[in-house]
């Protein structure tokens, strides 16, 4: 039932008033709000898709790198394979000067022996020789001698005359001495100096033969010991070698468990970064989407604002018309 | 995640705001539900017709698009979020990434001076080797007769 008393009317329309102006008030806050939001989320969303881009450029380099780095691993665990076959390859080369260097040094050793034994016999025979060819010039000197006394008493045979008794006249008859057995002294002394003259050529020929074989077997012995010297040279040297040899493969050992790691590190860096690169896809995607949602939001908010002009005036509009009629009902009641 | 914790602040506000607005246009209508036989004269009908039941049809879209404003920024927020999120993922991978490439690149430096070290020292040991075999020849040409 419509109302015909004027105060109650104006409370009525006063009531209308106060909340058509509660409904302005909390419209114009909220747009205000809602513009702030968009902004806010606007500038959220810009913020977002940059650093996703970065993330997403980083990523894209990071996996580059780690595909780099996998390559490079590659090729260095390929250099250490090829440093481990080298180094294996001294190693048998250095046993092997070792092996045959202990084998020189036991031949060597062999020869050098003998070498000695040779000398040895050289030595003993040509000591032997020595007192042969002593023995002879004593026995030449002992012929020359005989030689001397037998020409000696020759001579003397021949300057002297031997008494034979008286001729018939009583003189003493003398005549030469038979020099037959001076003579014959004689030349058996020369036989005897000639024969050990002759011997003592052979003991001397015999002596040079025994020092000739004792300079050669000394030189045999002194070659020896050099042979012996080199070749345990040789066996200090390849001594070394095998030390060099088993410190080489021991590093390249390392070098190859080295460059399978930096090879295993490599592909999981690279995993970390094929992940790395999938998130980061997901974040640009994610913020992609957030550009959207904001642009739509954007649009919604056009749309409520321009509704809201249109309303907020009408409100504006009813206020003045209620107010007329407020002012009218006063004037009435007065 | 600090701003998209502001952001959602200021999406909490906007909601509530949304909320009373709404609060605000029910409560208009009800109360001209309420006068409507009370106040009815030609005054009455001319503001109804002229603003208030434009002003209602105005409202209502104002009240969906809003709406629909605050829940596009809510879709906003909800990829920001998931963007953040899997930056944060790929920041971690990153990280483990980096970490992965300092132990390969340290063993790297080690595997490169061990198998130059190798290589000289396996040098060494050829070289060596064939000194022996030199000194074997010499030692064996000394011992020959």
């Amino acid at each position: 039932m419509s109302l015909n008393d004027p105060r109650r009317l104006i409370v009525i329309i006063d009531e209308l008033g106060a909340r058509l102006d509660r409904w302005s008030m909390a419209t114009t806050d909220h747009l205000a709000e809602a513009e702030a939001t968009q902004r806010c989320g606007q500038e959220s969303v810009d913020r977002t898709i940059t650093r996703t881009r970065t993330l997403h450029t980083r990523a894209f380099d990071d996996l580059e790198s780690t595909r780099h780095q996998r390559e490079h691993a590659n090729r260095t665990l390929a250099t250490a394979q090829g440093v481990v076959e080298q180094a294996a390859g001294a190693q048998r080369r250095a046993i092997g000067a070792r092996a045959s260097a202990d084998a020189a040094v036991s031949r060597c050793m062999t020869r050098l022996h003998a070498a000695e034994a040779e000398l040895a016999a050289a030595r003993h025979a040509e000591r032997e020789a020595r007192e042969a060819r002593e023995r002879a010039a004593d026995a030449v000197r002992h012929a020359q001698v005989q030689l001397v006394a037998a020409q000696n008493a020759l001579a003397s045979a021949r300057n002297r005359r031997e008494y034979v008794g008286k001729d018939s006249q009583g003189n003493d008859i003398y005549r030469p001495v038979d020099l037959g057995p001076y003579i014959a002294a004689v030349n058996a002394a020369q036989g005897q100096l000639h024969r050990a003259m002759q011997h003592l050529e052979e003991c001397e020929e015999r002596l040079a033969r025994a020092v000739e074989r004792t300079r050669a077997a000394e030189r045999r012995v002194e070659s020896c010991r050099t042979a012996v010297r080199l070749a345990e040279q040789a066996r200090a040297v390849a001594s070394g070698a095998a030390s060099w040899a088993a410190e080489a493969v021991s590093s390249a050992g390392q070098a190859r468990a080295d460059a399978s790691s930096a090879v295993a590190a490599a592909a999981a860096a690279e995993e970390h970064a094929a992940a790395q690169m999938t998130h980061a896809e997901s974040a640009l995607a994610a913020s992609r989407d957030a550009a959207e949602h904001c642009v739509f939001a954007h649009g919604h908010f056009v749309d409520a604002d321009r509704d809201a002009s249109a309303a907020l005036a009408l409100s504006h509009g009813a206020r003045q018309d209620m107010s007329g009629r407020v002012d009218a009902l006063h004037d009435f009641d007065a | 995640m600090q701003e998209v914790g502001w952001l959602r602040s200021r999406i909490e506000i906007n909601e509530e705001l949304l909320w009373l607005a709404r609060q605000r246009s029910r409560e208009l209508l009800d109360h001209r539900a309420s006068i409507a036989g009370l106040w009815d004269d030609t005054a009455a009908r001319q503001v109804r017709e002229r603003y208030l039941t434009p002003h209602e049809e105005d409202d209502a879209r104002l009240v969906e698009r809003l709406t629909a404003h605050a829940d596009a920024l809510t879709e906003t927020l909800a990829a920001i979020e998931r963007a953040h999120i899997a930056a944060a993922a790929a920041d971690r991978e990153a990280a483990e990434m980096s970490a992965r490439m300092y132990e390969s690149a340290a063993a790297l430096q080690r595997a490169t001076a061990s198998a130059a070290a190798a290589g000289d020292a396996a040098s060494r040991a050829t070289s060596a080797a064939a000194h022996a075999e030199s000194l074997i020849q010499q030692a064996d040409s000394y011992a020959i007769w």
